[in-house]
């Protein structure tokens, strides 16, 4: 009798790590959303792109669009957020050393601004892996090395903003996925008070 | 014929002849036209344009007249730094052309060029490749970034430090022509206005403030524009650094120096690896003798670019660069090549034992070690004995041998050990100790203490003992002038109650004054007299004394001798019994020569005034008796033994010295001498030692009593 409500007790704390987990990452996915929406707009301005530029030629940025997010497996959603993540760290860090580099070279508030969202999406990068392996799901296997291509000034900015644009969708994935975890768990959690509450009820 | 015919067949052979013969060869059925090998056309000029840097438009002459055939071209071309040829595809000089401009070219590069001809319908042979003409494209803006990096000095008392920037010029291929300066862009983090100069050379010093941060820019500029500038940003002084790499290590391998090391968790960086040569211990790379290097983001290992010498420590420093921030260096030091070292360490001792020694070793300066020293090795050697070794840690430069041989003479020399050679030190010669550094004194200061403990506890000792000791040494002789005798007169009454009345009524003659004399010359006749009689005397034997000794016997002698004299005298009336004899002969037959005190050196007559209460109390009744008029002469008399056949140990009388020094004393005082030691002898405590004198002397002066 005794172990069963401890064993309880013990599942109650991990779900609260857990919830604990999602709310924080939840928070960080919302906070990377909306600097990238920023960030997105003002790159469009500085570099003179117009609203309705086709992205589509672009290769490898990973497109967030997709028809089947409520049909995924959490395993599955975690999992791409996850590849996503990682791939727009090093993107963005390609982003910024060409914006240093020969797009905007001395608007060092874009700058920062950009290394700061860098930095958001390598933690929540890590997050989302953390969330994997606390979950039980096997981690997605490290992406090749892309190789550099020599874009053209031009193409360079163009992939510059479709990353933008394709992070914000990504991180509004991410927050829409946090969210339904923490709901779920939240609800496991009650359910298990109410069980133990019940037993101890009971006895 | 001069010029061959063409467009018409023919025959052609060769015909050979010799001394020998005539050969001919065949026959060859053709028209020459088909077989035209034009002469190499003459590149007239290449001419480069301004607007069009990439291109160059060479021009040729043709030699031969153009009106006959129409040829077609070849052109090759070169940079003059490559000797691949790139030529020109023929379809696009496939006619005849008299110039062409190359395309694709790089700027501001040299490049030869050469063009061939032949045949426009490709029959015959291509000529040869005309002469070589080069030119140069020209200049353009530079395509390139120069390599930045920065050397930041220490803060001074303004919180202000020097910083040095340093770059490398774009290479040639990038440069694009000619770089006549950079233009160098400070601009502070949170000031409005940037600073702006050109500088000629490669690194210029400037002073910022250590509190703020700063975006460095720097561009080259040759005739045609600047380039892309090359960015960095120092940061505040106060402001987190990025962390560092690690497991930084170097290494020599093929002849070059390696570095290694694993990234840190921030992975995008780019790394600059910075290198000196070491001058002095614990030194840092000054910005003249630095030299550095960037590595892509990928690596995580390099070898050092440049001259790097053996036998010289080099200093090497990674710092990781993360979208322009540089973050913590991380430093290591390493040889390409090591050797032993060029002086050995000089050794001498710190400290010599009994049987051992403190050896101490100095440290060898950097520019003559040639290595790592990893450690020392101690040779030792007795004399005439076998050198033995020892190997110590290079952390210590001292060690303490140990088990050598007492007062034994050492030659020892330390030897420095690199991973390549040693190298070693000069020798120093040592004696050991004979005796321990404490030994001596521990001997000696027991010995000492010992002593001095026994002297003053034999001092103390007499101290305590000090009455038994003088008991010993200077034994008391009673004071006659205590005796009763002294007190004895005449006219007084007789002490002792069984003496008859008789004995009061004493003839004159034999008065003798015992008590205090004085000089006067009456005196000393009572004293001439008294001795005259006293030769007369009966008294013979030593039974009778007649207290010569001192006073206090006087009297009582006297009473004996005057009862046995009272008993000789019953039978006789007359008056000539005699008592006691004032010998002015001196005593035991001595005359009363200068005195010989033994006691008092001192010759100043007795003071009245000091000592009369003394003698008063000492000497009894003798001042009153006397009625001594003349206070400052008091003088002990004390009757002298005429008879000199009396025993030699007594006098005379009877009177047994009590001590041959006391009674030479009281000798002495037949004359009128100051007699301070009279006082010295009685003030001893005449009723102490000498009463046993007394007693014993008073012994035979019993017997000296006639029974009445």
């Amino acid at each position: 009798m005794a172990t069963g409500v401890r064993h309880d007790a013990m599942g109650g704390n991990i779900s609260f790590a857990l919830s604990d987990c999602y709310a924080k990452a939840e928070a960080l996915a919302r906070k990377v959303h909306s600097e990238a929406r920023q960030i997105r707009e003002s790159y469009r301005e500085k570099q003179g792109l117009s609203p309705d530029l086709n992205l589509d030629s672009i290769a490898g940025v990973p497109e967030s669009g997709t028809s089947k997010w409520g049909e995924l497996t959490e395993e599955e959603r975690l999992t791409e957020n996850a590849v996503a993540f990682a791939a727009f760290h090093s993107l963005l860090g390609e982003v910024l050393k060409e914006q240093q580099d020969d797009l905007t070279p001395g608007d060092y508030q874009f700058h920062d601004a950009l290394l700061s969202l860098l930095a958001k999406v390598e933690a929540l990068a890590e997050s989302t892996k953390q969330l994997l392996l606390s979950l039980g799901y096997p981690l997605p296997r490290a992406g090749e090395e892309r190789e550099e291509k020599g874009l053209p000034y031009f193409e360079k900015k163009k992939r510059g903003y479709k990353v933008m644009v394709e992070l914000c969708g990504w991180a509004l994935r991410a927050v829409r996925g946090f969210s339904r975890l923490k709901r779920r768990n939240k609800k496991e959690e009650e359910g298990g008070k109410r069980e133990v509450k019940k037993r101890g009820s009971r006895r | 014929m001069t010029t061959m015919p063409v467009f018409v067949n023919m025959r052609i052979w060769v015909e050979a002849e010799n001394q020998l013969g005539k050969s001919t060869s065949e026959q060859l059925h053709l028209d020459p036209v088909d077989i035209v090998k034009p002469s190499a056309p003459e590149i007239e000029k290449i001419s480069s344009e301004k607007e069009f840097p990439n291109s160059l438009v060479v021009s040729w002459n043709l030699t031969l007249n153009p009106l006959l055939f129409k040829l077609k071209y070849n052109i090759r071309y070169r940079s003059a730094s490559s000797s691949e040829w790139t030529k020109v595809p023929l379809s696009e000089t496939g006619s005849s052309i008299k110039s062409f401009r190359l395309q694709d070219l790089k700027p501001y590069t040299e490049y030869r060029v050469s063009v061939r001809c032949i045949k426009e319908d490709g029959l015959g042979y291509w000529s040869d490749w005309s002469k070589e003409k080069s030119a140069t494209t020209p200049e353009v803006k530079p395509s390139g970034r120069p390599d930045l990096w920065r050397v930041i000095g220490p803060s001074d008392s303004d919180k202000n430090r020097r910083v040095t920037l340093i770059w490398k010029e774009p290479d040639p291929s990038v440069a694009n022509g000619k770089i006549l300066g950079y233009e160098v862009q400070i601009e502070g983090r949170h000031y409005p206005a940037a600073k702006r100069f050109t500088v000629n050379g490669t690194s210029v010093d400037y002073t910022l403030t250590e509190g703020a941060s700063y975006h460095i820019t720097i561009a080259a500029f040759n005739s045609k524009g600047q380039s892309p500038g090359a960015r960095l940003f120092i940061p505040a002084g106060s402001q987190k650094e990025l962390p560092s790499v690690e497991d930084l290590k170097a290494f020599p391998q093929d002849g070059k120096l390696w570095v290694e090391w694993k990234a840190p968790r921030k992975s995008e960086s780019e790394y600059v690896v910075e290198w000196c040569a070491m001058m002095e211990e614990g030194g840092g790379c000054s910005t003249e003798s630095i030299e550095w290097q960037r590595v892509s983001a990928l690596s995580i290992n390099t070898v050092l670019k440049g001259n790097i010498k053996p036998l010289k420590r080099y200093k090497i420093s990674v710092f990781p660069v993360y979208f322009g921030i540089p973050g913590a260096c991380r430093s290591v030091e390493e040889y390409l090549e090591q050797g032993s070292p060029t002086i050995g360490p000089t050794v001498r001792t710190r400290k010599k034992e009994r049987n051992g020694a403190l050896l101490e070793w100095n440290l060898i300066p950097l520019m003559s070690r040639n290595g790592f020293i990893r450690n020392y090795t101690i040779f030792y050697q007795a004399e005439g004995g076998v050198e033995e070794s020892i190997t110590v840690d290079y952390a210590n430069r001292q060690y303490t041998l140990t088990s050598l041989g007492i007062s034994a003479m050492y030659a020892v020399h330390v030897s420095a050990n690199t991973d390549a050679g040693s190298k070693n030190g000069s020798e120093f010669t040592f004696t050991t100790l004979k005796f321990a550094p404490g030994e001596i004194e521990a001997i000696v200061v027991p010995v000492c203490l010992g002593f001095l403990i026994t002297t003053v506890a034999t001092l103390l000792f007499c101290f305590n003992k000090r009455d038994l000791i003088k008991k010993h040494i200077w034994p008391q002789v009673p004071d006659p002038g205590n005796s009763r005798i002294a007190n004895w007169s005449p006219y007084s009454g007789p002490i002792r109650p069984n003496f008859s009345p008789k004995e009061q009524v004493y003839p004159e003659g034999i008065i003798t004054d015992f008590s205090v004399i004085n000089i006067e010359n009456d005196n000393i006749d009572d004293y001439n007299k008294a001795s005259d009689s006293l030769k007369k005397g009966k008294y013979t034997s030593e039974e009778h004394s007649s207290g010569i000794g001192g006073s206090s016997c006087m009297s009582s002698p006297r009473q004996s001798v005057s009862d046995s004299d009272e008993a000789d005298s019953a039978q006789t009336t007359s008056s000539t019994v005699q008592y006691s004899s004032v010998v002015a002969t001196g005593y035991r037959g001595q005359l009363p020569s200068a005195p010989v005190f033994a006691r008092s050196e001192s010759t100043q007559p007795l003071l009245d005034c000091e000592e009369r209460p003394e003698e008063q109390h000492l000497y009894g009744n003798l001042n009153s008796e006397q009625g001594v008029t003349r206070p400052s002469r008091l003088y002990f008399k004390r009757p002298r033994m005429i008879n000199e056949d009396a025993d030699p140990s007594c006098d005379s009388l009877g009177f047994c010295p009590a001590d041959e020094v006391t009674l030479q004393d009281s000798a002495a005082t037949g004359s009128s001498q100051p007699d301070s030691e009279g006082q010295t002898v009685p003030r001893n405590g005449i009723n102490a030692s000498p009463e046993r004198n007394e007693t014993k002397s008073y012994v035979p002066q019993q017997n000296g009593y006639r029974a009445q």
